[in-house]
């Protein structure tokens, strides 16, 4: 049974994705204004569909991640990037996990 | 509609403006200079236009209908119902013959305007001459240079000009309000056989006189003449050239002229005047559509309409995801049909006046006409536009009956510089 814990490292690598999700829908935003000569005001008055496109594209992108790390479990193949998937933890985080347990015992 | 309301109607139009764009109202700048003044009209051909225009002349305090002629009793019998006390005479030179008459009032039918109305210009009377004036081209402009000629006060049965919807929104058109006017759609349709009851066959030619070519032109002189000076009044100029098509669809009964024609007035820039009349339906009734690239005026449904009309557009970000989709996934078919963006909208529009229109202006012209045949003067640009509305209607019917697309003829031009000519 899988841990849900996300060591700080991971927290920032996973916000960094984010942001970088978020920027790429407001750049899109931007886009969008310009070549429909909207108004400037969209900017912030569809600030909603942007951050609802930024999660869409970090759905997609831990999508994307889950199918590569799926393929190289299957090619019998161990993923370079341990860290790849945000949810599913390893050896040594696991192991973090239970010392964690023991001393709250 | 008196004149107080007519002026309160047209709001905020302060009298600069209407000078520039309607300066034929200026004739009511005299009223109260003239407010003694009185004077006496003859009716020539008291049918029911004729009585339509008595109906507002017998109301009228500053003129006496004194005498009516028309070579059918019944006429006359109905006239004096209205106003009793007025002579009544069978043959109208006998009514010109009276020098109390300060002016006349013909309605009679349209092959008879030319010779009453110049009979009447030379026994020294004003005219006002129901629409169209004549019957052909040269007639209507010997008529207009016998006005001239004599100084004489000369109105037309053109009430769209002092029609207070008409009147404003020319202002707004001429105030680039709806855009570049590049069309105008005209067209009057009903479903009726255009008769009237006749009490014996052989009276059939004097009371349907609409319907025979020796008395009439049919649509385009009887219906058309009103809706094509609304065109030239928007675009401001005069077609350069007229095609047109017509026959007999519908009503075959022995008329004589066409109860579906269509004609296309083609302007100098490229600009293009419809006009349509079908009397076999009824369903689009009568409009003169003025059609800009910011918006449409409607004036007979006494409203018009803005191109940007509808709910605001999408977010620029919904819109750019919205077309994406479409181009992943392609137009949904059964979305609708592919000209559905081009399928007129549910716009309610905007009333001209704020309300929807009580008259059509015609007891505001006949109330003109007594005031200039009191004060003795004519409003400027009246008997122009009668003019030219009454040749253009003849030569779209000319090129109905050619079959040819025919130029406006330059010797049928007047000195007019609203329309360049």
């Amino acid at each position: 049974m899988p841990y849900f814990y996300l060591p700080s490292h991971r927290i920032r690598k996973e916000s960094l994705s984010l942001l970088v999700c978020f920027l790429i829908a407001v750049g899109l935003n931007v886009y969008a204004i310009i070549h429909y000569d909207a108004p400037l005001s969209e900017l912030w008055t569809s600030i909603l569909y942007v951050l609802e496109a930024t999660f869409v594209l970090y759905a997609v992108w831990i999508v994307l991640r889950l199918l590569v790390y799926g393929f190289l479990c299957l090619i019998g193949r161990k993923p370079k990037d341990e860290h790849q998937l945000p949810f599913i933890l390893h050896r040594h985080e696991r192991g973090y996990r239970s010392h964690r347990h023991h001393h709250q015992a | 509609m008196d004149r107080r309301d007519f002026l309160k109607n047209l709001g905020l139009m302060g009298a600069t403006t209407l000078a520039a764009t309607s300066p034929w109202l200026r004739t009511f700048a005299t009223v109260e200079e003239s407010a003694k003044e009185r004077c006496r009209l003859g009716m020539i051909g008291p049918g029911s236009r004729g009585r339509f225009l008595l109906s507002f002349l017998a109301e009228n305090p500053k003129c006496e209908v004194v005498a009516f002629a028309d070579i059918y009793q019944p006429s006359l019998d109905e006239a004096l119902k209205t106003v009793p006390s007025a002579k009544t005479y069978t043959d109208y030179r006998k009514l010109l013959e009276d020098k109390t008459i300060d002016g006349v009032v013909i309605a009679t039918p349209l092959n008879t305007h030319y010779q009453i109305a110049m009979d009447a210009f030379d026994a020294g009377k004003h005219v006002y001459c129901e629409k169209a004036i004549a019957y052909t081209m040269e007639e209507t402009r010997a008529l207009y240079r016998r006005h001239l000629e004599t100084g004489l006060i000369f109105f037309t049965g053109q009430q769209r000009l002092f029609d207070p919807r008409y009147i404003k929104v020319m202002d707004l058109v001429h105030q680039n309000l709806f855009g570049d006017i590049n069309a105008v759609h005209a067209f009057w349709n009903r479903n009726g056989d255009w008769r009237r009851d006749v009490p014996s066959p052989e009276l059939e030619r004097l009371i349907n006189w609409r319907l025979y070519k020796e008395s009439s032109k049919g649509l385009m002189t009887e219906l058309a003449c009103h809706q094509l000076q609304v065109g030239t009044w928007a675009l401001g100029k005069l077609p350069t050239r007229v095609m047109g098509s017509g026959a007999i669809t519908h009503w075959k009964d022995g008329r004589e002229v066409y109860d579906n024609v269509h004609c296309i007035y083609e302007f100098d820039d490229g600009r293009q005047m419809t006009y349509a009349s079908v009397i076999s339906n009824k369903f689009y009734g009568l409009e003169e559509q003025i059609l800009g690239n910011k918006g449409t005026v409607e004036p007979e449904r006494g409203k018009f309409y803005f191109e940007d009309y509808g709910p605001a557009p999408a977010p620029a970000f919904v819109q750019m995801l919205m077309e994406w989709e479409d181009k992943i996934w392609g137009s949904n078919t059964f979305a609708g049909s592919s000209w559905d963006p081009e399928v007129a909208r549910n716009n309610p529009g905007e009333f001209i006046l704020g309300k929807a229109p009580e008259t059509d202006g015609t007891s505001l012209l006949t109330e003109a006409f007594v005031e200039a045949v009191c004060t003795q003067k004519q409003p400027p640009r009246i008997a122009e536009e009668g003019y030219y509305a009454t040749q253009l209607c003849l030569i779209g019917h000319e090129a109905i009956v050619q079959g040819q697309p025919l130029p406006f003829p330059e010797e049928m031009k007047i000195d007019y510089e609203p329309y360049g000519t």
